[in-house]
C-alpha cells in the first residue's frame, strides 16, 4: 500500500483564551489518499477550521499552540518545516479556499491582478504570459467571459463568481491537495450545486485530492468518498461515505443525519405529512476549556451509559472500513472478528 | 386537491378573509450611475399578488436577489410601496400615514436573518426584548415590562437568567431565539421571518423551525417564511411561492408545488437540493446566475436559463401567473409548464 497523500496523526491544538486554555483539537487522526475527496463535517466550533489551518500552519501562535501530533504530506513532516519551506508547500502543493469569498479577496485590487500575483508568486512568467494563464484559469472554473471580465473588482461580482475566482487562485499552481473550508456555505443552493459540480470535475480532470469542510453533511455527501465526523475537537466516526450514511455507528452521526431536512431530487415532505416535528440535537457543544471526562458527546447523547461519563473512549476500527469512537458501537462490533483497536 | 381543505385549523376559528392581502405590489429602487444621469430602476418586486390567512405560513423561496426581502419589507411598510395595494386585517395600509401606521407596526413584526448583526451588541437580552414593549407602551418600564419580557423569553425556550446577558455571550441559536422573542414581545399577528435559520447549523436550524411552528400554533400567527433554502421552506410552509427576479413564478400548497413542480425554475430549485444518497442519476444543475434586476430579460425573465425556452415566444412575451386547473389555487407563470 502506498502512503496517503496527507496523513494526520493524534493532532492536538489548544488556544489560550481569557477563560483558560481551550482544547480545540484533541487527538485528531485521518488520511486523505491520492485523488480522493474527504469530507470533514461537524457543527460550528467543533474544530474543522482549526484542522485546516493546522495543515497549512496558518494558526497564529499565540494564541494557538501545537500540543502534539504529526501531519505528513507527500512524505514530509509539515509541522517541522521551516517557514520558508512551508511557503513552498502553501499555494504550490496545497491550495486553500475559504468560506467567505468577500473577505478572502482584497477589495481594492481587480480579481485579475490578484490571480496574476498568485501565478507569478510561484512561476516565472512575464506579466503578459501570466495574464493569459489567468484568463485560462478563470475559464477552467467556469467564470463567464474571462477575457472581458478579468479586470472586475470583487464587489462587482456575485458570491458564486467570487468563489470561482478563489478556486482559480487556489489552483493557480496546480496543487495536489485542495482544502476547501465551507466553500458553499454562504451561497444559494443553485450556486452551491454549481460549485460542487465544479470541484468534482476539477478533481477528476486534475487528479487532485480534496479535503472538503462543511457543517452540513447533506451538502457534501454526494461528492465525498470518505467522511470524517468531528465533534468538540475529537473524531467521532470516519468511514466510506456510503456505509457511514447507510449504517452510521455513532449516536452523533445518527443525530446529525436525522436533523437534515429530507432531501433528494424526488423526496419532499411537508408540514402536513411529516409528523410532529423535526428531530433536533438538543444542547450545545461542551465548554472546551474544561471538557468532561469520558465522551465529549455525553451531555447530548440519547444512548449515554455510566461508563461514557468516566472512561476515555477509544477509536475502534469497523469491519467495513472506517472507525468509531463509542462504547456502544464497540460492543456491537466486538462480535465481528475483524475488529481491532485503531493504531492511531 | 382543493386548497381550502388544507387550510390549517387555527384553533377552531374560521378564518374567512385572509389576514394579509397583497395586490400587484411593486417596489422600484432608483439607481443613478452618475450625478447628472437620470436614474434607472431596479424592479426588486414586480407586480406580486398573494394572500396569507391567520395560522398559515406562506413560504417564499428563490435565489439571492430575487426580491424576497424587499417584498416582505414593503409589505411591512419598511419600504414605501411603488405600486399596488396592501390590505392587512381589512385595512388598506398602502398609503397609511405614519401616525395611523403605528398601531399596525406593532401587529406586523420582522425577524431578521443574521442573529449576529441584527442585535445591538451593547444591549442586554432584557433591553432588547423590552424595547418594543416600551415603544408601544404595552407596559410601564420596570417590573411589569420585565415580567412581560421574561414570559416571552420562556415562550422561545430561553431561561429568565439569560436576561442579563449580551448577544456575544449567546450561541447562534440562542441569538435567533432572542430575535424571535423581540418580535413576539409586542404581540404581533403577522411575523415575517427573513432567512431565520440560514446562518445556523443544521442541527440548530431544526430547533428554530420547531419553535416557530409551535409558536404559530399556540398564537395563531400568520407567517411569511423567507428562505433561499427549499429544504427548509417545504418543511414548514403550508403554501409556497417561488420568486424569480421580482415575480412569483409558481404558487400553491407546498404539497402541490413540491409534487407537481410545473415551473422549470421550480424544478431547477428542487434539483439543487443536495442529495444524501449519491444516486447514479446526474442531477440537473441550473447553469448561470440570475440576471440583473436593473436590466431584466424581455419576455419570461427566466428564459436565458430555461431548458424549455421557446424562441419567439418566451423571449418576447411575459407569461402571467395563472391556474393551470381552474379552482386549484395552484398558479404558474410559464408558457411551457412541465406536466409529467
Ligand atoms: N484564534 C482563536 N482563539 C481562541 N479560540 C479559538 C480561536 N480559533 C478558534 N478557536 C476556538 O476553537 C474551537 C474550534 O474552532 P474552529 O476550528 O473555528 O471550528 P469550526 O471551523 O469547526 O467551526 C472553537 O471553540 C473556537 O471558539
Ligand atoms: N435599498 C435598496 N436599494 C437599491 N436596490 C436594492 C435595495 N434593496 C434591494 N435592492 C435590490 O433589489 C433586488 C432584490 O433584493 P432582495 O429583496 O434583497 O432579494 P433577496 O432577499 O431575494 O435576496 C436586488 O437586485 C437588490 O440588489
Ligand atoms: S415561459 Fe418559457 S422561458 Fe419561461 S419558464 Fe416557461 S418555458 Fe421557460
Ligand atoms: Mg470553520
Ligand atoms: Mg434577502
Amino acid at each position: 500500500m502506498t502512503a496517503p497523500l496527507l496523513r494526520i496523526r493524534d493532532l492536538a491544538v489548544s488556544f489560550a483564551t481569557y477563560g483558560g486554555v481551550l482544547q480545540a483539537l484533541d487527538g485528531v487522526s485521518f488520511d486523505v489518499d491520492k485523488g480522493r475527496v474527504v469530507a470533514l463535517v461537524g457543527e460550528s466550533g467543533c474544530g474543522k477550521s482549526a484542522t485546516a489551518l493546522s495543515i497549512l500552519r496558518l494558526l497564529a501562535s499565540p494564541p494557538a499552540r501545537l500540543v502534539r501530533g504529526e501531519i505528513r504530506f507527500e512524505g514530509r513532516d509539515l509541522l517541522h518545516l521551516s517557514e520558508r519551506e512551508m511557503r513552498g508547500v502553501r499555494g504550490a502543493r496545497i491550495g486553500m479556499v475559504f468560506q467567505d469569498p468577500m473577505t478572502a479577496l482584497n477589495p481594492v485590487y481587480t480579481v485579475g491582478f490578484q490571480l496574476i500575483e498568485a501565478i507569478r508568486l510561484h512561476r516565472k512568467f512575464t506579466r503578459k504570459e501570466a495574464r493569459e494563464q489567468a484568463i485560462a484559469g478563470l475559464a477552467k472554473v467556469g467564470f463567464p467571459e474571462p477575457a472581458a471580465r478579468i479586470d472586475s473588482y470583487p464587489h462587482e461580482l456575485s458570491g458564486g463568481m467570487r468563489q470561482r475566482v478563489l478556486i482559480a487562485i487556489a489552483l493557480a499552481c496546480s496543487p495536489t491537495l485542495l482544502i476547501a473550508d465551507e466553500p458553499t456555505t454562504a451561497l444559494d443552493a443553485t450556486i452551491q450545486a454549481q460549485i460542487l459540480e465544479l470541484l468534482q470535475k476539477l478533481r477528476v480532470d486534475l487528479g487532485m485530492s480534496l479535503l472538503l469542510i462543511a457543517h452540513d453533511l447533506g451538502v457534501v455527501a454526494s461528492i465525498a468518498d470518505e467522511v470524517v465526523v468531528l465533534y468538540a475537537g475529537v473524531v467521532m466516526e470516519r468511514g466510506p461515505t456510503a456505509s457511514l450514511l447507510s449504517a452510521p455507528a455513532h449516536p452523533y452521526t445518527r443525530a446529525l443525519l436525522r436533523s437534515i431536512p429530507p432531501s433528494g431530487p424526488t423526496a419532499f415532505r411537508t408540514r402536513e405529512t411529516k409528523g410532529r416535528s423535526l428531530p433536533t440535537i438538543e444542547g450545545t457543544l461542551p465548554d472546551l476549556r474544561s471538557p468532561p471526562p469520558g465522551c465529549r458527546f455525553q451531555a447530548r447523547c440519547p444512548d449515554v451509559v455510566d461508563r461514557c461519563t468516566t472512561d476515555a473512549v477509544p477509536l475502534t476500527s469497523r469491519s467495513g472500513g472506517g472507525a468509531v469512537r463509542c462504547f456502544l458501537a464497540e460492543v456491537a462490533e466486538a462480535a465481528e472478528p475483524a475488529a481491532t483497536t485503531d493504531v492511531a | 386537491m382543493s386548497e381550502e381543505k388544507k387550510a390549517p385549523a387555527s384553533r377552531g376559528r374560521v378564518a374567512a378573509a385572509p389576514l394579509l392581502q397583497v395586490d400587484k405590489l411593486s417596489k422600484l429602487f432608483p439607481v443613478r450611475s452618475g450625478p447628472f444621469e437620470s436614474p434607472r430602476f431596479i424592479h426588486a418586486v414586480d407586480g406580486v399578488t398573494l394572500y396569507v390567512r391567520r395560522g398559515e405560513t406562506l413560504g417564499i423561496v428563490g435565489e439571492s436577489g430575487s426580491g424576497k426581502s424587499t417584498l416582505a419589507r414593503t409589505i411591512l411598510r419598511l419600504h414605501e410601496p411603488t405600486l399596488g395595494r396592501i390590505v392587512f386585517d381589512d385595512v388598506d395600509i398602502t398609503r397609511l400615514p405614519d401616525g395611523d401606521l403605528r398601531a399596525m407596526r406593532r401587529r406586523m413584526q420582522y425577524v431578521f436573518q443574521d442573529p449576529y448583526s441584527s442585535l445591538n451588541p451593547r444591549m442586554t437580552v432584557r433591553e432588547i426584548v423590552s424595547e418594543g414593549i416600551a415603544i408601544f407602551k404595552l407596559a410601564r418600564a420596570g417590573a411589569m415590562a420585565d415580567a412581560m419580557a421574561a414570559a416571552t423569553l420562556e415562550k422561545v425556550g430561553l431561561r429568565p437568567d439569560m436576561m442579563g446577558r449580551y448577544p456575544h455571550e449567546l450561541s447562534g441559536g440562542q441569538r435567533q431565539r432572542v430575535g424571535i422573542a423581540r418580535a413576539l414581545a409586542v404581540g404581533p399577528d403577522l411575523l415575517a421571518c427573513d432567512e431565520p435559520v440560514s446562518a445556523l447549523d443544521v442541527s440548530v436550524q431544526a430547533q428554530v423551525i420547531n419553535l416557530l411552528e409551535r409558536l404559530q400554533e399556540e398564537l395563531g400567527l400568520c407567517m411569511l417564511f423567507i428562505s433561499h433554502d427549499l429544504r427548509v421552506v417545504q418543511y414548514t410552509a403550508h403554501r409556497t411561492a417561488v420568486m424569480y427576479l421580482g415575480r412569483i413564478v409558481e404558487m400553491g400548497t407546498t404539497a402541490d408545488v413540491a409534487e407537481k413542480r410545473h415551473h422549470p425554475y421550480t424544478r431547477a430549485l428542487f434539483s439543487a437540493i443536495p442529495s444524501l444518497t449519491p444516486d447514479g442519476k446526474k442531477r440537473l444543475v441550473l447553469q448561470g446566475e440570475p440576471p440583473s434586476a436593473m436590466d431584466p430579460p424581455k419576455g419570461c425573465a427566466f428564459h436565458p436559463r430555461c431548458p424549455s425556452m421557446e424562441k419567439g415566444r418566451c423571449d418576447v412575451e411575459a407569461p402571467t401567473l395563472e391556474e393551470l386547473v381552474p379552482g386549484s389555487h395552484h398558479r404558474v407563470a410559464c408558457w411551457h409548464p412541465e406536466m409529467d
